[in-house]
């Protein structure tokens, strides 16, 4: 068998390393201190990935609850809609970059799992229109960057755990 | 019961958390072998558990599984009827 169809061969889930993620400029160079090398990616918010809310303020009490699912409006009677459907990007993260702390002696070809992705990927999609993150991936490391390994179309609306 | 699929935690309909789903395994329902002692529960290879589809069971039921047995895998599907689902503001 050729060497590159070595490096091709993806192995089973529980025999790659796990890539940690540094979200801010203090881990991310903690991690260098400690001898990995973070491979800095400026984050870039996919306009696919979206959440929705309402809120709902009760009459009498003034009391709100938010809503996210349309099946979940309260009555009429007792509640008044004060925010309409909107959507929105329901992540904040620490720091517009995070990197990959990459160990030494990562080598080109080997498979990995990025506990924490990055990248904006879809991970899910709700028939109500919510798109939802994907949090974690397979990748290849090609010398220079995560080749990730992942079809957006594949259970594409299950959660398992 | 209520999903909020951001954090991935399942509620009971009262807020009591049932639980966190957390599965590093990207496995795929259809392919998954039937368990033979329960209709509404798969096999996962990967890890030798059972996975519950929780479309089949109330609140209280998969409370109790959850309780008696942490390791439990649900299986959540986001347009099955006996679910809401919740957003709880921005994360992270």
């Amino acid at each position: 068998m050729a060497f590159w169809n070595n490096w091709s061969k993806k192995p089973e889930r529980e025999k790659m390393r796990v890539i940690k993620t540094a979200r801010d400029i203090e881990s991310i160079n903690e991690a260098a201190k400690e001898g990995f090398r973070p491979l800095v990616i400026k984050l870039d918010r996919s306009k696919e990935i979206s959440s929705k809310f309402a809120v709902f303020q009760n009459k009498l009490t003034g009391e709100i609850i938010d809503v996210g699912d349309f099946r979940g409006n309260p009555s009429e009677d007792d509640y008044e809609c004060v925010i309409e459907w909107t959507s929105y990007y329901p992540h904040n993260f620490p720091s517009p970059y995070a990197a990959y702390l990459l160990p030494k002696d990562l080598e080109k070809g080997e498979w990995v799992f990025l506990e924490d992705l990055i990248e904006d990927m879809i991970g899910a999609k709700w028939n109500q229109g919510d798109v939802y993150r994907l949090e974690s991936a397979e990748a290849k490391w090609n010398g220079k960057r995560f080749e990730i390994h992942y079809d957006p179309k594949k259970d594409s609306h299950e959660f398992m755990g | 019961m209520k999903f909020n699929p951001i954090t991935k935690e399942l509620y009971k309909e009262d807020g009591s958390l049932i639980k966190k789903l957390n599965c590093p395994y990207k496995v795929s329902w259809d392919k998954l072998i039937p368990a033979k002692e329960n209709p509404n529960a798969k096999l996962c290879s990967n890890c030798n558990h059972h996975i519950i589809d929780t479309s089949a069971y109330s609140d209280e039921e998969l409370f109790s599984m959850v309780q008696s047995k942490p390791d439990t895998c649900l299986k959540i599907n986001l347009n099955q009827n006996n679910i809401k689902i919740i957003n709880n503001g921005i994360l992270e």
